[in-house]
């Protein structure tokens, strides 16, 4: 019997490329429109099934049980909508704590990705800004689409129903000779989205993560100085780039299959401020809080305390969010501090904001995620203390060790921080359908392939959160 | 579209170079498409098999494929050492069921393509940074003129009247002992060179990232001063250097002990025998280059347990099986077999969890354990076992003294 290999659910990987995106799309472009639905359902399971078939049962009943609560979102009851919101988040905090303190192995794939939806959907049906139950089919498919169900992006419904391919409003009364022009413009358009975010995860991310692993090899007690801050540039470069490709190649497949794109990152680094930073940065998770928690209760348009006290749930969620161990809780403090200070205090000094800003953007939140990256507090410790080397000497230190890793790895580096500025990116957004950037992009695409296929998939990091 | 038409291409192109072209490359239709065969072969510095199809109708196949060498030579000079690559890469892109693995295997492939080392301090304190492929404290000859060349000196005359006296006995020793030892190995090699002030600053390292036995004479890396013209009259250290392999190296300089870990990275490929079999060719081309030289054979150390029992390469039960063999090329004579993974073992006889990032090399601060090992492992000659163990209650009485400095200056 043919295996089927697990690394098939990996975007970056040969076989999801060249295996399960082609059958899926042939599929759902030949088959009927009115099947399209059902099938990306069913592919979604599919996926689903492949990548983790252990959670599949806890997928499919969350699942059933928010469509059948959906029902009763629609008639407005209260008391529903807080059963089912209180369950999915049970059901995501509870896979957390039992991950994040090694009861199991892994999370449910996606599970903190599609609970989120799922509470999403149900808010905006019980508030009515979806007008009534759109079916079974659509909205099981909503919740299990395999573009979005590892990592995201957090679609709207609002978004998946502003789709005239899945609908089969835009190509249902066409001949296929005229059909076929829209599709291929669909996947022409999707592609360039996919092909630069595969670029930022094979040449950049991948690297990174390798420079990442040779730091830890060391051991964190035992790199010098100049090494510990390389490693935050590495790792801050490392995951920002991890994740954007990861959101690029699930938005372009959105877009191959008629979705609008879903905007996840918008150059965060350029950012002035660490609350516009997180405005830029995961950018569906952001507005998730926003529209779900922040403003629901209330928001920064009442009092001063009130904000305070708002901003700090989301914070504290937004760490849980990504994992009950200290390290995240501290994290999301930190930046919780330095967005109140900014709102509260340097507000005031508009050239004091635009400086110390700067700085937070810059050099603090890079700290951060290094707190953010090691949950083991040992390994916290250690290398807060090479970082700021006063509180005491390393283990066997190499002085020299920046200097081998930087002469390895710093094309990467360099290519990271260089497209951390907007212009090549948005050139190629804007220019999408110009026949340049799309020899370039088919070139592009080669390349990486050609590079991926040499070696192992390397899965996403948000695939953990 | 273009996607769409190079993808077909690359697929037949898989398809038909399949049994000739690509042969050489292991397939498992459950890891990946069949069209990644011609992706990996050019990104292997090969070429696909209608570029060679249409070269080969030309006639200008022969020449062609010299051709193809020369600009890819650490990697096409030698089938067996590029088998035993590809198997390794092979298992990494296999190996999906532990995301810790894939990201450890894809860190040796980044490393793999070229090798840095940093030497640090071996004459002073200066940093000094090899590119390229680093060889390892060349200043040794000079600072071997202590106790290691006076015992030389003794060793031939004794060698001259009367032989039976070259009887060697394992011994802890000082540091000095390492002045004329020479250290050949792969990356754990490297990382002992690196993180293990103690030695680098005595003993030679030959040693390169995914070196393997099969590199001994043909991979080019260790840079030594070039062999100057007659009669020139230029001193050692002016002399531009060169890159040759090990055993050219080894026809160049003497040393007195000469230690040897290879074997991690052939485990893919191979047999233990046929493996065991090369090490032996390597280690009698070293007794021929290195007569005076003492060898020492060091069993490869374990991976971690979660390592072992995950992948379907790297396996401690493989390893055990080559050391056993491995240390059946010892004649306890001139050639000599450790096994260091007494030093590093857990319960599980695998390397230990706390000891290692990544499962299978070591952390900075664990290569003492290796290097206490070998000071405490070492074959002194009978006769010098005296001189020996007095410079070693020298060195110790020494580094007392200097802790008792250390202590009394922290307060």
């Amino acid at each position: 019997m043919l295996q089927i290999n697990p690394n098939i659910t990996n975007f970056s990987d040969l076989s999801f490329i060249f295996r399960f995106l082609p059958i899926f799309l042939i599929a759902y472009y030949v088959l009927p429109s009115r099947l399209r639905p059902l099938i990306l359902l069913v592919g979604s399971l599919a996926f689903y099934a492949i990548g983790d078939l252990n959670s599949l049962v806890i997928f499919v009943a969350a699942v059933v049980v928010n469509l059948i609560f959906s029902y009763k979102c629609q008639a407005h009851s209260k008391v529903s909508f807080t059963i089912i919101a209180a369950f999915d988040v049970i059901l995501l905090l509870s896979f957390k704590f039992l991950s994040g303190y090694g009861r199991i192995p892994s999370l449910p794939l996606g599970i903190s990705f599609f609970t989120f939806k799922m509470i999403s959907y149900q808010a905006d049906i019980y508030s009515g800004k979806i007008k009534k139950c759109p079916g079974v089919i659509a909205v099981a498919a909503y919740f299990s689409m395999f573009p979005q169900l590892m990592s995201g992006p957090i679609m709207r419904y609002s978004d998946y129903e502003n789709n005239r391919i899945l609908s089969g409003t835009e190509d249902r009364f066409l001949v296929f000779k005229d059909r076929l022009p829209i599709y291929l413009d669909k996947l022409e358009e999707g592609l360039v989205y996919f092909t630069l975010g595969f670029a930022m995860k094979a040449f950049i991310a991948d690297y990174l993560a390798a420079m990442w692993n040779d730091i830890g090899t060391i051991g964190y007690e035992s790199i010098s100085t100049p090494l510990a801050w390389a490693g935050v540039v590495c790792y801050s470069l490392n995951l920002y780039f991890d994740f954007w490709g990861y959101s690029l190649m699930a938005a372009g497949i959105g877009v191959m299959l008629g979705f609008p794109f879903v905007k996840n990152f918008d150059h965060p680094y350029m950012a002035k401020t660490v609350g516009e930073f997180y405005r830029r940065w995961h950018v569906t998770l952001g507005m998730w809080f926003r529209d779900y928690v922040y403003i629901p209760m209330g928001g920064s348009r009442t009092s001063k305390a009130k904000t305070i006290r708002n901003l700090c749930v989301v914070w504290a969620l937004t760490g849980l969010w990504h994992g009950v161990t200290p390290n995240f809780i501290i994290w999301a403090g930190l930046l919780l501090v330095m967005i109140i200070m900014e709102k509260f205090i340097w507000a005031s000094h508009e050239k004091l904001l635009s400086v110390i800003g700067r700085i937070h953007v810059l050099i603090f939140i890079p700290i951060t995620w290094v707190i953010f990256a090691l949950p083991v507090k040992e390994d916290l410790l250690n290398y807060l203390g090479r970082l700021f080397p006063f509180f005491g000497a390393g283990v066997s230190v190499n002085a020299g060790d920046y200097i081998k890793l930087l002469s390895t790895y710093y094309p990467f580096l360099g290519a990271g921080l260089i497209l951390l500025l907007p212009g090549i990116y948005t050139y190629f957004v804007r220019h999408r359908k110009d026949w340049l950037p799309r020899a370039l992009v088919l070139i592009l695409f080669w390349i990486c392939a050609a590079f991926v296929s040499t070696k192992a998939g390397n899965p996403f990091m948000y695939v953990n959160f | 579209m273009g996607i769409l038409v190079v993808a077909l291409l690359l697929t037949i192109d898989s398809a038909l170079g399949r049994n000739s072209t690509y042969e050489e490359i292991e397939y498992n239709a459950s890891d990946a498409p069949l069209m990644s065969l011609t992706l990996r072969n050019i990104m292997e510095g090969g070429k696909p098999y209608f570029v060679e199809l249409l070269s080969g109708k030309t006639g200008g196949n022969a020449q062609n494929d010299t051709l193809g060498n020369s600009e890819d030579n650490a990697q096409n000079s030698d089938a067996t050492d590029e088998a035993a690559r590809k198997s390794v890469d092979e298992n990494a892109s296999g190996d999906s069921e532990s995301n810790e693995v894939s990201a450890g295997d894809a860190n040796q492939e980044v490393s793999s393509g070229d090798g840095f080392g940093v030497s640090q301090g071996d004459a002073g304190d200066g940093l000094g940074v090899s590119d390229g492929n680093a060889v390892f404290g060349s200043e040794v000859s000079q600072g071997n003129a202590g106790d290691g060349g006076s015992a030389d000196a003794e060793v031939s005359e004794g060698n001259a009247t009367e032989p039976e006296t070259n009887n060697y006995v394992m011994a802890a020793v000082p540091d000095t002992y390492f002045d004329d030892a020479l250290f050949i190995g792969d990356s754990r090699t490297v990382g002992l060179f690196e993180y293990c002030e103690n030695l680098n600053q005595h003993a030679t390292f030959y040693s390169k990232v995914s070196m393997t036995i099969y590199g001994f004479n043909k991979k080019e890396f260790v840079s030594v001063p070039i062999i100057p013209a007659e009669g020139t009259d230029i001193p050692v250290e002016q002399l531009p250097t060169e890159k040759v392999t090990i055993e050219e190296a080894l026809t160049r300089k003497q040393f007195g002990k000469i230690y040897i870990m290879l074997g991690l990275n052939e485990l893919g490929s191979g047999t233990a025998e046929s493996f065991t079999r090369s090490y032996g060719e390597v280690v009698n081309r070293i007794r021929e280059l290195q007569p005076d030289a003492i060898i020492i054979i060091q069993g490869i150390m374990h991976v971690t347990h979660s390592k072992s029992s995950k992948d379907r390469v790297f396996k401690n039960s493989t390893i055990n099986e080559r050391n056993a063999m491995l240390s059946t090329l010892a004649d306890g004579e001139h050639v000599f077999y450790i096994d260091m993974n007494e030093a590093t073992d857990d319960e599980n006889g695998a390397l230990g969890h706390d000891l290692s990032f990544d499962n299978v090399h070591l952390k900075a601060k664990s290569y003492t354990l290796w290097y206490d090992y070998l000071k405490n492992h070492a074959f002194v000659k009978e006769k010098d076992l005296e001189e020996n163990n007095l410079l070693l209650q020298q060195e110790t009485e020494q580094r007392a003294a200097e802790n008792a400095a250390a202590a009394e200056n922290a307060q």
